[in-house]
């Protein structure tokens, strides 16, 4: 399974699902220009064990079945915000949430 | 004979490594960014030579690379003042600054202490979940721990493991998840951006420094000596694996005994006693060549 993490507002992100679909592989999109609304991420360490899922109301993705990811972090402009916070905290809660995704994702690269 | 030392004001390692070639008359220029507006930075490269000088803000004359004998780096340059930059600005200012000063610090042909890889300098605080598989990798013991954004998944985790402590993604400070306020708070940050869980560490907890090939601890917690072999032979091979030559761990009691707690690329001199102060300030000084 293909995991594409991105904004469907993002013009490469956009044609990238487009096309495979268009080829007919399987995918999942974690659409970052709404997350962490609507996903549930969880990614553990565990006595030497890692595992994760990522998860919307439409799909359940275990991390152990990915085997390609494509990412694109967002900018504040591709983003929906976050409604509760005020303005000058929306830049750094994006950053926390993308350095999220790069973190599990990291962990997936260098791990054995 | 010239020693440069990137410092922010007020960094005792700094202050204490500078003194020891002051004492036998080199010369020491600190500064918190070699690139900051009010000095003069300039830096010619092509595939097979680099040559730059540098003038800093309070220096008359202009120093080239090849002079200098010695960099230790404690800090990473960028603006300072933070209050003359809109965030967007400040940000840009800062990772420019900072793509220039690692790029030229790479470039030297001197010996530099702490020059991390550029993966390192542009993140240095990570979550745990991250440093993990290093952890491992390394033959170090750790501790179990989770990063989401699902309250439910949290929960699931503390029911597991006891005692939990949570960090944000992109700094070190540790929020300890004990009562229900802090379970309260914890919900409410779960519905804005993921952290990253852990198990907690309790005492007798310690921290060691690598420099060089010697790893030095703040305090004596009466660590067996196999143990002890252990953290260290650890701390050698993750100073391999992330190509630098020093940092700190942080050593603490997990629910499945001793364990590494956390890493950090800029420990504070501060916390250790005054024996281990010496010796990391005797081995840093000796990794820029400035030992007597």
């Amino acid at each position: 399974m293909i995991l594409i993490c991105g904004g469907l507002a993002d013009l490469v992100t956009e044609f990238v699902c487009a096309r495979i679909e268009n080829l007919g592989y399987e995918y999942r999109l974690l659409n970052l220009g709404l997350y962490p609304a609507r996903y549930r991420v969880s990614c553990t360490w565990d006595e030497g064990e890692l595992y994760g899922s990522i998860a919307c109301d439409d799909w359940e993705l275990d991390l152990a079945d990915v085997s390609g990811i494509f990412v694109r972090y967002v900018d504040q402009k591709c983003h929906v915000g976050f409604p509760l916070l005020p303005t000058a905290m929306q830049l750094p809660a994006l950053g926390e949430c993308q350095a999220g995704i790069m973190a599990v994702l990291e962990c997936f690269l260098v791990s054995p | 004979m010239t020693y440069l030392i990137i410092a922010n004001v007020g960094d005792l390692c700094a202050e204490r490594v500078r003194m020891a070639p002051c004492q036998r008359s080199a010369e020491v220029l600190v500064t918190c960014d070699p690139v900051a507006e009010r000095g003069v930075f300039s830096w010619e490269l092509d595939t097979e030579h680099s040559s730059s000088s540098l003038t800093l803000p309070d220096q008359q004359r202009s120093i080239c690379a090849e002079a200098l004998r010695g960099v230790f780096v404690r800090s990473q340059g960028g603006p300072e003042a933070t209050q003359e930059w809109t965030s967007e600005d400040y940000m840009y200012v800062q990772a420019e600054r900072r793509a220039a000063l690692v790029g030229w610090l790479h470039n030297l042909p001197c010996p530099v202490v702490n020059r991390l890889t550029a993966d390192l300098w542009f993140r240095p605080y990570r979550p745990y979940a991250e440093w993990q598989s290093l952890l491992r990798k390394s033959g170090l013991p750790t501790l179990r721990c989770r990063i989401t954004n699902d309250f439910e998944n949290a929960v699931e985790f503390a029911r597991r493991c006891g005692p939990i402590a949570y960090t944000p993604l992109t700094s070190n400070t540790r929020y300890l998840v004990q009562t229900d306020d802090d379970w309260r708070e914890l919900e409410k940050v779960l519905k804005i951006f993921p952290v990253c869980l852990k198990e907690t560490v309790s005492d007798p907890r310690a921290s060691a420094w690598l420099v060089g090939d010697t790893v030095i601890w703040n305090t004596d917690i009466g660590l067996p000596c196999s143990y002890r072999l252990v953290f260290e032979r650890g701390v050698r091979n993750l100073a391999s694996l992330l190509n630098i030559s020093t940092f700190e761990i942080a050593v603490g009691i997990g629910p499945a005994g001793l364990c590494c707690d956390g890493i950090d690329l800029y420990p504070r001199l501060e916390n250790y006693e005054r024996d281990g102060q010496s010796s990391v300030v005797g081995e840093i000084v000796s990794l820029i060549g400035a030992a007597a």
